[in-house]
């Protein structure tokens, strides 16, 4: 398979349709399925995830190819690519904390989890699997935070007109049902597939 | 919870498990004995109630728990920040059968809304055990498994 | 050999380089630099290094608001309201505020991040609020669980308050205790005694503070106070008064009593009911007896609810005691200090007697 010539935006596109790290990958689930009940502490957390996965991609791979490639240390990649995104992840809180105390507050203990969300890490192993060259690495980046925050936002706008109109019963309220809802729309994210073919 | 930070001796005792543990654990032994906190609860303000006396002195309910309730300005805050709650410790003696209980406001609060009985070895501990004791207190709902 | 090395090296490199990052980062975002507090519409301004919430910064300027939990964010007492720049209300304050007071820009202080510039308004009394650091010149036990104690202040300053009023007292780590907290105690001395403060404080089990000072304070030591603060004081009015007090509060009343006397009020009659339950809690009984006899205009009745061994003072329940000795009490006002509960029983016996409830004055620490 030939990666290379594959136009960074079709790999952007992609990211956010056929190959949405979370309703493709189903990967960062945890602070999805947590944070998607209040649409705006959703769209705070999913700017969060696409600077965080932005910034970090072309990082990691910068990290990848010139540092550890070079001294044969690829088995390190693990240690260091979370080692980045714990440092952009503190960043990002001292920003938020900065501009809106509130969304800071309200996102709580989920804005440092943004580190061990496994989308992020898996961004970063995908670049690395997938071979992309350093612009595909920031478009995918960019295009799997954004494909993450699509998806949470629209969980969440799901959730808040489920809240009062639909009844649900109790044994699946809460994460129970919103699981039922994100693999729904998987499927119907696979309506997309065809749209972009890399080959 | 830990001492010097809200109170004094802390709400935990001398007690290592997690937080939940503890919870989780008194819970089953509420459904085992098939009581409920708020009935504890319930009884317990009562209690206190009755035994309130404008000089804080011993008054005798029952004819047979002696209590005391101490009547003290301030409020101390729960350690959920739900609220602040009264100051005043009620110590009871139950002189059939000889066991002690010592709560105040906040002690009920936790053990009604959070499940929290308190840790082994705190002295605001409301061990379900020692409490059915001393009540005399009726299983509140069925058992399930009949 | 080598392997590990680099790998060692190379992750250190890039930890260091992050590192680098985030204390540039850090710079930039979490430096709030200097800001300005506009106190009482320009009454008085201070420059501050932003960052801290809005309590201790305004502490660090000399200007302290009252707090029961020392800005823990447990007590809800350091209210002040915040007209601009205090950012949205946060949910870690909300349980504290009624609604009447967030519609009208109430903050608790503790919580509020001073970021920029802010306009704040608070009570005129507290801009003269200050902070002593005393030292404690003695200590006496008054009874089995109360203890007075008498605080110097330092050479060169003086206390300036209204008799009634309190302050709070600062405790410092000890045992499991690891930061200091403080409480608020009624000043028992009279406002002319203005080197030094008196407190009457009565032993909590289990409390913070009185554990402090029952257990680890000592003559000589050093201690922090700070106020006056407080709504409880005498009235002019000139209308006769019933102080009720028991326990620790007789704090207050002797204040009063004591400065009553200072400023040569004698056309005011004042009977101070102590409600104990025997003879082992009174205590200062011999300067009211004193006081009792040089100054006709004063009265002290001791009620003792529990006491059958022979002694000279009324018999009963202080509520009872009071009601006994006076009819209709509509002309008259009453100065309270107690726990809750004798506050309430207290203020029904007034109420029955014909007494107006805005006259009833007592002493609450919030």
């Amino acid at each position: 398979m030939d990666i290379q010539n594959v136009h960074p935006f079709v790999i952007f596109f992609a990211a956010i349709t056929t190959n949405n790290i979370l309703l493709t990958n189903f990967l960062g689930m945890c602070s999805f399925l947590a944070v998607s009940k209040d649409l705006k502490s959703s769209m705070g957390l999913g700017a969060a995830v696409i600077f965080v996965s932005t910034f970090t991609a072309p990082i990691n791979w910068l990290v990848y190819h010139k540092l550890l490639v070079p001294y044969g240390l690829e088995y390190l990649q693990y240690v260091a690519f979370i080692i980045v995104i714990a440092a952009f992840t503190q960043i990002i809180e001292m920003v938020i904390e900065r501009v809106s105390t509130l969304l800071y507050l309200t996102l709580g203990i989920f804005l440092p989890l943004i580190t061990v969300n496994c989308a992020i890490l898996g961004c970063a192993l995908f670049l690395v699997i997938r071979q992309y060259t350093f612009m595909q690495s920031i478009a995918y980046g960019l295009g799997a935070g954004t494909g993450w925050a699509l998806a949470i936002a629209a969980l969440a706008g799901i959730r808040t007109r489920m809240e009062k109109k639909s009844k649900v019963i109790p044994e699946l309220e809460g994460a129970g049902i919103a699981l039922v809802i994100t693999g729904i729309i998987a499927m119907a994210f696979i309506g997309f597939s065809g749209i972009v073919r890399i080959n | 919870m830990q001492p010097g930070v809200l109170t004094l001796k802390g709400f935990l005792g001398n007690d290592d498990r997690k937080l939940a543990d503890i919870i989780v654990t008194d819970h089953q032994t509420l459904l085992r004995m098939r009581l409920n906190a708020a009935q504890i609860a319930a009884r317990l303000q009562d209690l206190a109630d009755r035994g309130a006396d404008l000089m804080e002195q011993e008054v005798l309910v029952d004819n047979r728990y002696r209590i005391k309730v101490r009547d003290d300005r301030g409020k101390i805050p729960s350690p959920w920040g739900d609220g602040l709650f009264e100051k005043g410790d009620v110590d009871l003696a139950d002189q059939k059968t000889g066991k002690t209980l010592k709560w105040n406001r906040l002690t009920l609060r936790l053990m009604q809304e959070h499940g929290f009985f308190g840790g082994y070895g705190s002295e605001y501990r409301i061990d379900p055990e020692v409490v059915v004791d001393i009540l005399d207190l009726v299983p509140v709902f069925e058992d399930p498994a009949v | 050999m080598t392997p590990i090395i680099t790998a060692v090296l190379v992750l250190s490199a890039l930890s260091g380089l992050l590192t680098l990052l985030l204390l540039v980062a850090e710079f930039f975002f979490a430096n709030y630099g200097e800001c300005i507090i506009d106190v009482n519409n320009g009454e008085k301004t201070f420059k501050v290094e932003g960052g801290a919430n809005l309590l201790t910064s305004l502490a660090s300027q000399k200007l302290f608001l009252p707090s029961g939990c020392g800005g823990r964010g447990s007590c809800g007492t350091c209210k002040c309201r915040v007209l601009d720049g205090g950012g949205p209300l946060l949910p870690t304050e909300t349980p504290y505020l009624t609604d009447e007071e967030q519609k009208t820009a109430v903050r608790l202080s503790c919580q509020v991040k001073v970021r920029n510039n802010v306009k704040i308004e608070v009570p005129k009394e507290l801009l003269s609020i200050k902070e002593f650091e005393t030292v404690i010149e003695s200590i006496t036990d008054c009874t089995h669980d109360i203890k007075g104690l008498r605080f110097r202040l330092p050479e060169g300053e003086t206390i300036k308050f209204k008799a009634g009023q309190f302050v709070n007292l600062l405790s410092k780590p000890y045992d499991d205790v690891k930061e200091g907290t403080s409480r608020a105690y009624s000043i028992s001395s009279a406002p002319s005694d203005n080197k030094a403060i008196e407190l009457v404080v009565r032993y909590v089990p289990n409390g913070m503070v009185t554990t402090y000072v029952f257990k680890h304070l000592k003559q000589g030591d050093k201690a922090s106070l700070i106020g006056a603060f407080g709504e409880f004081f005498l009235r002019d009015s000139g209308r006769e008064i019933v102080c009720i007090a028991g326990g620790s509060g007789l704090a207050p009343i002797r204040s009063i009593i004591l400065d009553m006397i200072d400023r040569g009020i004698s056309n005011r009659k004042a009977t101070f009911f102590f409600g104990a339950v025997s003879q082992r809690d009174l205590y200062y009984v011999e300067e009211f007896k004193a006081i009792e006899k040089e100054h006709p205009w004063f009265r002290f009745v001791p009620a003792l609810s529990k006491d059958d061994s022979d002694h000279p003072y009324q018999k009963g329940l202080i509520t009872d005691v009071v009601a006994r000795n006076y009819g209709d009490m509509k002309d008259l006002e009453a100065y309270l200090c107690g726990s809750p509960g004798m506050i309430d029983a207290c203020c029904k016996v007034l109420a029955g007697k014909g007494m107006p409830v805005d006259r009833i004055y007592f002493d609450k620490f919030s």
